[in-house]
């Protein structure tokens, strides 16, 4: 049996990398989103993880809503990511900064 | 009686309003509204100065509206009815209607004639405001307000310059003079607790010796006030040092300068005085004051005559000298000649000036005497009322001028102020000189006229209009004086409204006897004497021009410039005030206000939001890391507190 601090690090690790992704991607939107995914997907096995270690399905079928709730997300991210690339032909973040004061 | 007081002092104020109303009708709609609106005017006058004669009434004070009423003293507006009152409305009123009808003509080709009968409804008005006010808050009232006519009348024309320049120093002269006024006011209501003349009057025994402490210094109270009064005084009333305004005056229309210039606002100082005369003869040192500042008045201002050349500022520094008697009479305490001789210098001097009026409209707007001449033959009428007025100005014997001058000079000397006798006394002799010196230049010598002007035709003098109002006006400059010199100096005339009756009666009694031993009396006496040596030394110098005399440069330089007044309101004062305004400008509003507080203000600001917005990157991975520190900020926080 592998000790439940071990699921709590990997959910660590990829949580901080998530995060990490946002702060130092300087290049790329897309990059962005995929973090963003990331981090979802880091605080769902948090959920699945805790909830079986307390016996508790509530858990394990709020990951289903979390899931629905992020595909429609990235389904909207995406679509904002090709207006802007028509608008601006570009997608580099370093470039979209026209609310610098 | 009250209420038809009050339509006397409305009526030109209705006559005002109704002429703004009107603006752009038609002259004659005009002419009428003003004339007989100062013609309602006058002729109750008439009525009620008979009908309190006759009815012996005693004065009468009446309050009608309320300004404010607090529990320790309430402001009213009022009217005041006595003899004193009344005989002064009467004088203004008649003046002013004379005045009116003579400006129909004077002024028939300017471009604002309806404006010029605005001003001059509305300056009867607040001349009446004081006559008949009953407090002094009425009384301030009126007193700015006849400030603010002569302001505007003086700069009637409004596109000359100098006209512009005189109304601005005649205001700021004047204002001088009311901070006078209003602090006497102050002090009044601090001391009595009311502005009401009456209750003024009586308990004005009780709190004579109380004195009041201001920055440290104490003062008797009623001194004070009657000081500061006086100053407002001094300066309506164009006495030393406050005079300087009055010749500059003389740049607004000549029927101006006559009703306000020289027979009532000037007059309005005097007449205050002798209102509160009850109050100034229970203070000496105030009334030396006075005498004193009067008689200098009369005898340099005289003399600063001899040496002008303007036929109006001739006339103009004359009137000084002669209210310069009459503050000379009221600070001797004889309130009741000061009167008379304001009454019967109202009407000789307004029709010096309407002759003066008729002699520029005559001469195509020409002032200058030295470039007039010879209008005897062609302006027969102007020629004999201004020797009328004249006589009556150097007080010739029989005329009104003569009474009311002669009075005053005998009676100062007569109670032994030695000084100021000695003064008016010379002054005579200028006064004989610088008159003539108009007339003989004036209507003798070679003529001036355009060769075409010069007919005898009678018809060719100014029209009717013009000349009705000298005609009339030299009846009471010759006879008024003798027909109510009797009863004025027994008291009859004046009745309680002035104090210190006794003494004009002690001096009738033993010096007067009656006016015409008086009038025989003058033939013997110093003043006859100077009169006559004045007369026959103008003759001489001015029409035979038998002798020339050398006056010494400095002296002719120091009366031309008014002893020092010329360049002290012509540059001093101007010039202290520049680096006066100029440090306030840039101390003040540059410095303080635009800089210091709204730049300041803007920049401090946009320097703060100039560092704000460096927050405000617009990347977004920014943007996350603050979220998430602030996110994690408060985790600790909350941690720390459960």
């Amino acid at each position: 049996m592998i000790p439940i601090s071990y699921y709590l690090i990997l959910s660590t690790i990829i949580f901080t990398l998530s995060i990490a992704g946002i702060f130092l991607n300087r290049k790329n939107i897309l990059v962005l989103l995929m973090s963003l995914e990331l981090m979802f997907l880091s605080v769902n096995f948090n959920l699945i993880t805790l909830g079986n270690y307390l016996g508790d399905l509530t858990g394990q079928v709020f990951v289903f809503f979390v899931l629905t709730v992020v595909a429609a997300e990235s389904a909207i991210g995406l679509a904002l990511l090709i207006v802007l690339f028509r608008n601006k032909k570009t997608i580099d973040v370093d470039d979209l900064s026209e609310l610098k004061g | 009686m009250i209420a038809l007081t009050l339509i006397l002092l409305l009526s030109p104020l209705i006559g005002t309003l109704l002429l703004l109303f009107f603006q752009n009708s038609s002259k004659n709609l005009t002419i009428l509204i003003s004339n007989i609106s100062i013609l309602v005017a006058f002729l109750l006058s008439l009525f009620l100065l008979y009908l309190f004669y006759s009815s012996n009434s005693s004065s009468i004070s009446a309050n009608f509206l309320t300004f404010a009423d607090t529990k320790l003293f309430s402001l009213h507006f009022g009217i005041y009815i006595d003899s004193l009152s009344l005989i002064m409305s009467s004088v203004v009123t008649s003046v002013s209607l004379l005045v009116h009808y003579y400006s129909i003509s004077y002024m028939k080709h300017d471009k604002s004639f309806n404006r010029f009968f605005v001003y001059t409804n509305f300056f009867t008005f607040s001349m009446l405001l004081i006559v008949f006010a009953n407090n002094f808050l009425q009384l301030f009232i009126g007193w700015e307000l006849v400030g603010l006519s002569s302001y505007l009348l003086i700069g009637f024309w409004i596109k000359k310059e100098s006209a512009i320049k005189a109304n601005y120093k005649a205001f700021l002269v004047n204002r001088v003079g009311d901070i006078g006024l209003l602090l006497g006011l102050c002090l009044i209501l601090l001391s009595y607790n009311t502005t009401d003349y009456n209750q003024i009057f009586q308990i004005k025994n009780s709190i004579n010796l109380d004195s009041v402490s201001i920055f440290g210094f104490t003062f008797n109270a009623l001194s004070a006030i009657c000081l500061l009064l006086f100053i407002g005084a001094m300066a309506k009333s164009a006495q030393v040092p406050l005079q300087f305004w009055l010749p500059d005056s003389m740049e607004g229309p000549t029927p101006i300068s006559a009703l306000i210039h020289a027979a009532t606002m000037v007059t309005a100082g005097i007449y205050m005085v002798a209102r509160l005369s009850p109050l100034y003869e229970l203070t000496d040192g105030v009334l030396v004051f006075i005498l004193y500042v009067g008689s200098i008045t009369a005898f340099f201002l005289g003399l600063v005559a001899l040496v002008q050349n303007d036929i109006k500022r001739i006339i103009a520094y004359s009137t000084i000298s002669q209210l310069g008697y009459m503050t000379a009479a009221l600070g001797a305490s004889l309130y009741s000649l000061a009167m008379f001789h304001l009454i019967t210098h109202a009407f000789f001097k307004a029709l010096l000036f309407l002759c003066a009026g008729s002699i520029i409209i005559k001469c195509h707007h020409e002032q200058d005497i030295r470039k007039i001449g010879g209008l005897r033959k062609y302006m027969p009428i102007t020629y004999l009322a201004f020797m009328y007025a004249s006589l009556s100005l150097i007080g010739f014997p029989i005329t009104s001028g003569f009474y009311s001058k002669e009075s005053i000079i005998d009676a100062i000397g007569y109670f032994g102020h030695t000084i100021p006798y000695l003064m008016l006394l010379l002054s005579i002799f200028t006064t004989t000189l610088y008159t003539s010196k108009i007339f003989f230049k004036v209507f003798f010598g070679e003529s001036t006229l355009p060769k075409e002007e010069q007919n005898d035709n009678p018809k060719n003098e100014n029209d009717r209009q013009m000349l009705l109002p000298l005609f009339i006006l030299t009846a009471p400059s010759v006879f008024l004086g003798l027909f109510i010199y009797d009863p004025l100096m027994i008291g009859i005339l004046f009745q309680n409204s002035l104090a210190a009756n006794e003494l004009t009666i002690a001096f009738y009694n033993d010096y007067v006897i009656n006016s015409f031993k008086f009038f025989l009396h003058s033939f013997t006496s110093i003043n006859f004497l100077i009169l006559l040596i004045g007369l026959i030394f103008s003759y001489l110098y001015y029409y035979k021009k038998a002798f020339n005399i050398n006056v010494p440069q400095f002296i002719r330089s120091t009366l031309t410039k008014e002893y020092g007044f010329e360049s002290l309101s012509s540059y001093f004062i101007p010039k202290i005030q520049n680096i006066f305004t100029k440090y306030l400008w840039r101390k003040i509003d540059i410095s303080t206000i635009d800089n210091g507080l709204i730049n300041n203000t803007s920049s401090l600001f946009s320097n703060l939001s100039s560092k704000m917005k460096k927050l405000q990157t617009g990347f977004i991975y920014h943007y996350s890391l603050i979220i998430i520190s602030a996110l994690i900020f408060l985790l600790i926080l909350v941690r720390i507190t459960y």
